[in-house]
């Protein structure tokens, strides 16, 4: 059972690519690289609603449970 | 006081009791040496504590009248290099351990505390701790054929090395929590 954070798929929809959105949530591009990759062992609520607002997307969409 | 401030002083501190320290052990030193030659000058010269175990063993006190203690004219050569030795062993582990202790508080400066280096600093702290405990459990003299042994419990020592113990887990603990926060984006 595990969290699968989508946020490449939802960069792609818009294509979007991890470099702009870092500059435009002024999050480190090493730290969305973890995320994307699930190597991150959270994220905070503040880092997903500025995600969110960016790509204007869902937290649900970001983010997956997989058993 | 702000954080570094107090941290600064904390160093300051730490240090000129090294150099406190340092100084003791080389006026002892000279002492000892002026000793050899002239044992007469210092018939007046108390040692308070005798042979006492502990980690204050080393208190001498002049006066111009009979006291209580071991007049250091009445010791042997060899009781007196044992003292020297004994203290020097002693002064150089407490002085490891402050050395220590500034490369902790220069660590908390820079903001790099709950890291592997101070939780090694902690174990090691609570090792020469013990060492020190150890060394100070015992002590023996002999003065006019008469053996003395001491023996006591150095509790200050081991509570230091209990307390260094703790700190260390506690370290450990920071530092775990630090790479959580740091692995939350």
């Amino acid at each position: 059972m595990k969290i699968v954070v989508t946020l490449d798929v939802v960069l792609a929809q818009r294509k979007m690519k991890l470099k702009d959105l870092s500059e435009e949530i002024g999050i480190s591009l090493t730290n969305l690289s973890l995320l994307k990759t699930g190597k991150a062992k959270g994220i905070r609520f503040n880092t997903l609603s500025k995600i969110c607002d960016t790509l204007n997307c869902q937290p649900g969409e970001l983010l997956q449970f997989e058993r | 006081m702000s954080k570094n401030k107090i941290i600064q002083v904390s160093i300051w501190l730490t240090r000129s009791v090294i150099f406190l320290i340092g100084l003791a052990l080389l006026l002892f030193t000279v002492l000892v040496i002026h000793w050899h030659f002239d044992k007469t000058f210092y018939q007046h010269w108390y040692l308070k504590n005798e042979f006492n175990a502990g980690l204050d063993s080393l208190a001498i006190h002049i006066s111009g009248k009979e006291s209580i203690g071991i007049s250091l004219s009445e010791l042997n050569n060899i009781m007196m290099y044992w003292l020297l030795l004994r203290n020097v062993v002693i002064m150089i582990l407490v002085v490891i351990i402050l050395f220590k202790v500034v490369r902790f508080l220069k660590s908390v400066r820079k903001v790099k505390t709950f890291y592997d280096e101070n939780i090694r600093t902690f174990q090691v702290i609570a090792r020469i701790s013990f060492l020190l405990a150890a060394i100070s459990f015992v002590n023996f003299g002999t003065v006019d054929g008469v053996t003395t042994t001491h023996f006591m419990l150095p509790y200050r020592p081991l509570l230091f090395a209990f307390g260094a113990l703790v700190l260390s887990e506690v370290f450990k603990e920071g530092k775990a929590l630090l790479e959580d926060s740091k692995s939350i984006i």
